[in-house]
């Protein structure tokens, strides 16, 4: 059976695929011999690249992003775009009128989103595969740890942009997913680095990733603020039971407060928003993707052509992040958000001079039913991202590596460390994945 | 309701009456939530609009040919121009 065969395959059954690409053979480097998926919202020459959204179908770029340049100059093969929510905006990959990806551990539950097709393949894969994913508020760690895969989410700048569709530009990551820990850290070394097309890629050497030592003498503080109220005991339990292993190999582990904790899910919903509605203000219909024929003055078209080629939710948060930054209502919500992020930040900053590492659930629940989530109000979809979106919205590198199992279904760790110093969290994730 | 209408105007998005209600209901909730950021003291705060700081990236300027055709998904072109909706 060839190998795009096996794909298919396997998406037949788990659907994690929303365009592929042909049969290629492998080059040479450290990604000889691996097969390589792209998050549907990161450009692929020649390949739909749609963002899992309508209004940019049968939208096939005419180059390749940076971190798909660099994966293929190391011998990658790409092999297709993998289902994401629309733009990015979801917890649970059901938001997209495309495929809905399937648990592997278990097709009546989410893989968790946004980046669900990537965490789905990367758990199903029975060949050497990679996965580029993106996250702006928890897009790589929730669905890498409800499919029970590595996800490492950089630091903010370490990994160019370049070719990205681009949810909100102060919080998008391009990270990755993988089997193993040793797998994800190599291959975030190669999309990693300074790119002259992307002003914000942080202009700082890139460190061997692979090259990790032990825990031994680490500090790990463990927030107080992430555990109890919210989360569930069992998958609690299994995060003590591994944070309890990196202290036997040598670690100390102390508990830390994030006071704005509490907080953080509204500073990151309100800017993420904002930013989101201005991004979308670019996607009329006109020059790519959805293009109907044309019909009455420029506002009556782009005003049908939206609202025909989004979704609920992408609405929803346009007309929200329309609101925020409107004249009378801009101090209160979006400014206030952005200082009560230098806050957020401000927290971190402070607990990274006590200690290393932070470790803490990735998410307060294992993944849950289709059924259940059909029963949840947006806001409580919101509410699922208490876990991730304070470290997003700080820009720090985060790794969730599977850390057990309730009932069935994996339960990751998180751990988190200062910008740049993604090495320390690498450390302590494949300590806890050597068991 | 009018507000959600004068956005949705202004985002260039048509809903339908149905969705108009739905969005003013749930923005309602959204917001009420978003209002527990007034608990936070931000007095002399400085916004963070980045988490971390950036700094000018400048390069040299020099002419570099694009291999792309910017028109290679325009669905209805004349030549090298893009039809679009008339102004007004």
């Amino acid at each position: 059976m060839s190998f795009i065969d096996r794909i298919r395959e396997l998406d037949d059954k788990y659907h994690f695929i929303n365009a592929y690409a042909g049969d290629e053979p492998y080059g040479e480097g450290l990604l000889s011999g691996y097969a390589v998926s792209v998050k549907d919202n990161v450009c692929v020459k020649g390949l739909e690249s749609k963002a899992g959204s309508k209004i940019l179908e049968g939208y096939v770029p005419p180059f390749d992003a940076t971190v798909v340049v660099k994966s293929r100059a190391e011998g990658g093969i790409i092999i297709g775009k993998t289902t994401q929510d629309e733009f990015g905006f979801g917890t649970f990959n059901v938001n997209t009128p495309y495929k809905v990806p399937l648990n592997p551990h278990d097709v009546e539950r989410s893989t968790g989103g946004s980046s669900g097709g990537a965490a789905c393949l990367t758990e199903v894969a029975d060949f050497k595969h990679v996965a580029i994913s993106e996250s702006t508020g928890g897009s790589i760690s929730c669905p890498a740890s409800w499919c029970g895969v590595v996800g490492i989410t950089p630091t903010y700048g370490r990994v160019s942009r370049w070719g990205l569709i681009d949810y909100a530009n102060s919080l998008d990551k391009i990270g990755v997913m993988a089997k193993t820990v040793k797998e994800a850290a190599m291959f975030l070394g190669v999309i990693s680095g300074p790119d002259k097309y992307d002003s914000t890629v942080l202009n700082t050497p890139v460190p061997d990733y692979t090259q990790l030592g032990s825990v031994e003498g680490v500090r790990i503080g463990v927030p107080k603020e992430y555990l109890g109220k919210g989360v569930d005991h069992k998958v609690e339990e299994q995060v003590w039971g591994s944070i309890k292993k990196l202290e036997s190999r040598g670690a100390s582990i102390s508990e830390i407060s994030l006071p704005h904790t509490k907080y953080s899910l509204s500073s990151y919903y309100i800017i993420a928003m904002a930013e989101a509605s201005t991004n979308l203000a670019k996607f009329s219909g006109l020059r790519y993707g959805l293009q109907n024929p044309i019909e009455g003055d420029f506002n009556q078209y782009f005003s049908k052509v939206r609202a025909e080629g989004m979704g609920d939710e992408t609405k929803r948060r346009i007309i929200l992040g329309s609101f925020t930054r409107m004249a009378g209502y801009r101090n209160a919500y979006y400014l206030k958000a952005l200082k009560v992020r230098t806050r957020v930040i401000e927290d971190f900053k402070k607990a990274f001079k006590e200690v290393d590492v932070l470790a803490a659930p990735t998410m307060p629940v294992v993944a849950p039913r289709f059924d259940e989530i059909a029963e949840l109000e947006p806001i409580q979809h919101y509410m699922m991202d208490i876990l991730t979106v304070a470290p997003n919205l700080a820009g720090i590198p985060m790794v969730t590596v599977p850390c057990g199992n309730v009932d069935g279904m994996p339960v990751g760790l998180h751990l988190m460390s200062d910008h740049l110093n993604e090495v320390k969290a690498l450390e302590a994730a494949q300590e806890v994945e050597q068991g | 309701m009018d507000l959600v209408e004068r956005l949705a105007k202004a985002a260039r998005l048509n809903l339908t009456p149905a969705e108009t209600c739905k969005y003013a209901q749930q923005l309602s909730v959204i917001l009420d939530a978003f209002n527990e950021l007034d608990q936070v003291d931000t007095d002399g705060v400085e916004p963070s609009y980045h988490p971390i700081k950036l700094e000018d990236a400048l390069r040299e300027d020099e002419p570099e040919k694009w291999e792309w055709d910017p028109l290679a998904n325009v669905a209805d072109a004349e030549g090298r121009s893009i039809r679009g909706p008339k102004i007004k």
